[in-house]
């Protein structure tokens, strides 16, 4: 997977090469629009992520000028101006999807991985980690064997988890899929959670699948 | 005080000075008083001086008849009281002719074939009504009179008597007197224009004294008030109005720079402890552990830092009054249950039950992230100040059009001093407790926010140690078509 990175300022282009080449990602950056446009043109990206705020030539012109010739590779914008009319604008120039700064870095993966994935992911009917089976169409949870008796949210966390297993999902994640909750904020609720869990999940027995990753959030991995 | 911008007046045209309406008015007006005083004058010494002249034309005219008849034609006394001329050089006042009733000339008064002829007079009149003329005749203004005469002796018949009165005198006092009236007003005119600039000047000095103290107020001396006692009745409204803008604005800015400073203080606690810890653990070599659990420390430092950029950004476009949201139907109480149930367990943990008593059938307008924001910043409010046992209701109600939505909890309570400044950004009831509660001080700034831009309201009612309800109306269907 080839991806261009179009951004101006070099600590974020510098890390941003640096996480996505660490996933597997063939990376290239750009600093300025022109060039991004430059290469955008002249090779076959997978996906480009396009700052807006640009010097000269800003991230609307790169995209507008792009979409006169190529109407099909995906453009992620990366902004730090969120008003309605923004987003509107970049999505009505053809941008796939539009992420606002700061963001977590793991947002920014499941952002790339929807739209790289393009149409709705398949999920295997029964998920085998380790000793843990989840069987989706049962709702049911058992490991080394034996059933373990989960409450209905409990079930969706766990599933959510290890759907995405080896992934790290962010608290915000985690309330938005299981508890469809927009929330954002210091208190501990997902925590809470996660603790209810790993009691029944993790406590009986002797490998611990769900992993917290400080200041990033929480993960479900069996190699950790 | 227009609003308008000037550039645009300049484009029509140059406005009036007031001074300069005031000035003409007063003047024109006085002006216009004093001219009617000197034409009335003119009119009343004019007339005056003219029945004067009427009334002893006629009363001579009477005397001749008297004579006349009592004399019996004798010519020689009539000549006698037609008089010669006394002097050769003093003109006499009256001249006289006596004409029979061919107007044959029985006797006149030396020299005045010359300066009265008789064709000159108009004809004659009778006592009570005379009719004059007037005739310039070298130098001499005469008023020319004539009258019919019975002289009571049949063949004498009817005579004539026409008199001169020389109005020489009186034509020159009148003639001085309009010279005089003429050079009255020009002076009057001057002297109202001046008087009416200076009252103008006077009346406008207390505006430009508020204009002068106006222009010299800044951001820096906002605190500077109008010296309103000594001012005309008018101006001092007006100051006074000016005073009380001056008031809400020092208020305002007083608000803005605690709020910049708020910010700038919440801003300095996450940098910090993100340099410090950055700064020790690049002191020396440490284990991967080590660096791990540093980065993720600064990691939840970056986040503090986000959700506080973010919920400042929230108030900020909240405040600003073309902010609109969108919104679509909800049922309410499945909300209400989507938020009890997220927060069921910590409440658990704290030993806290969460109730919702909803109307299930009721469906409201509600931008959803900024409604479950909204209750969750209440709910979690709620579960940092109850007590273990308590018990947090959340409430969803129909009240005609809108929908009553209430938190009410059995919580500590907030002190009633507390409850005008509750929804105000970064105020705290207990400054040192929020800090470790994580708090910042926006939350219910940030609930007050989505409740207004959902265009309701939000009202508080607590009783120390009893209990806190926030109680949020918010108009079922929202007025306008959502974008």
């Amino acid at each position: 997977m080839h991806i261009l990175v179009v951004e101006d300022e070099p600590k974020t282009a510098a890390y941003l090469v640096k996480g996505l080449r660490e996933q597997g990602y063939v990376v290239d950056v750009a600093h300025r629009g022109h060039d991004g446009l430059q290469k955008a043109k002249s090779l076959p990206f997978d996906l480009i992520l396009l700052d807006i705020m640009l010097p000269q030539m800003d991230g609307w012109s790169v995209l507008s000028a792009l979409r006169r010739t190529d109407s099909q590779t995906p453009v992620l914008f990366l902004t730090a101006r969120d008003s309605i009319e923004d987003r509107v604008r970049g999505l009505e120039l053809g941008a796939d999807d539009y992420l606002v700064k700061p963001f977590a870095f793991s947002e920014l993966l499941a952002r790339i991985r929807t739209v790289l994935r393009r149409g709705p992911a398949r999920h295997p009917e029964v998920i085998q980690i380790a000793d843990l089976e989840i069987d989706l169409p049962r709702n049911r949870v058992s490991r080394e064997g034996r059933r373990l008796d989960l409450t209905q949210k409990e079930f969706q966390l766990l599933s959510l988890l290890a759907r995405r297993s080896g992934e790290v999902l962010s608290r915000t994640v985690i309330a938005e899929e299981v508890w469809d909750m927009n929330f954002d904020s210091d208190t501990n609720v997902v925590d809470v959670h996660i603790r209810r869990l790993r009691a029944k999940v993790d406590t009986p027995f002797p490998i611990k699948l769900i992993q917290t990753v400080r200041g990033r959030g929480y993960v479900l991995d069996a190699d950790r | 005080m227009s609003l308008t911008p000037t550039a645009k007046t300049e484009v029509l045209r140059r406005p009036w000075s007031l001074a300069m309406i005031l000035t003409s008015y007063y003047s024109l007006s006085a002006f216009l008083i004093v001219l009617l005083t000197v034409l009335c004058l003119q009119w009343s010494m004019t007339s005056k001086l003219n029945r004067k002249s009427d009334q002893s034309l006629v009363d001579r005219g009477r005397l001749l008849q008297t004579l006349i008849q009592e004399l019996k034609s004798d010519i020689s006394s009539l000549l006698n009281v037609i008089g010669r001329p006394p002097d050769v050089d003093l003109l006499p006042q009256y001249l006289i002719r006596v004409t029979d009733a061919a107007e044959r000339t029985i006797a006149e008064t030396p020299g005045m074939a010359l300066s009265a002829p008789t064709q000159q007079f108009p004809p004659p009149s009778e006592f009570t009504a005379p009719e004059v003329r007037d005739i310039k005749s070298a130098n001499r203004v005469l008023r020319l009179f004539a009258a019919n005469v019975e002289t009571g002796n049949s063949d004498q018949g009817v005579w004539r008597v026409q008199i001169a009165l020389d109005r020489t005198q009186e034509e020159e006092v009148l003639r001085q007197y309009h010279a005089n009236s003429r050079l009255a007003l020009v002076l009057a005119f001057v002297a109202c224009l001046g008087v009416g600039y200076w009252i103008a000047q006077r009346g406008m000095r207390p505006l430009r004294d508020v204009s002068f103290a106006a222009e010299s107020i800044q951001v820096s001396n906002l605190n500077q008030r109008l010296e309103t006692e000594g001012m005309p009745l008018e101006i001092q409204q007006m100051a006074q109005t000016f005073n009380q803008m001056l008031s809400r604005l020092e208020r305002s800015f007083a608000r803005l720079s605690q709020f910049s400073a708020d910010i700038a203080h919440e801003l300095r606690t996450p940098v910090n402890n993100l340099r410090g810890e950055l700064d020790v653990v690049l002191d020396r070599k440490r284990s991967p552990d080590e660096y791990a659990e540093t980065i993720g420390s600064a990691l939840e430092e970056c986040d503090r830092l986000t959700r506080l950029i973010e919920s400042l950004l929230f108030l900020a476009r909240a405040e600003h009054p073309e902010t609109q949201i969108e919104r679509s139907s909800c049922q309410l109480g499945r909300e209400l249950h989507t938020i009890r149930d997220f927060f069921f367990d910590q409440a658990e943990e704290a030993g806290i039950t969460i109730l919702v008593e909803a109307d299930e059938s009721l469906e409201t307008e509600l931008n959803r992230p900024l409604f479950q924001r909204a209750i969750g910043n209440l709910v979690m409010n709620a579960i940092t100040h109850t007590p273990d046992g308590g018990t947090i209701i959340l409430r969803g109600l129909r009240q005609g059009q809108t929908a009553l939505i209430e938190v009410q909890d059995t919580g500590c309570g907030i002190p009633e001093a507390h409850l005008p400044h509750l929804f105000e950004r970064f105020y705290r009831v207990d400054p040192s407790r929020s800090q470790i509660s994580g708090g910042v001080g926006l939350g219910l700034a940030i609930v007050k926010g989505v409740v207004e831009l959902h265009s309701g309201a939000i009202h508080v009612i607590s009783t120390p140690n009893v209990g806190t309800c926030f109680q949020l109306t918010i108009p079922a269907f929202s007025p306008v078509l959502t974008s």
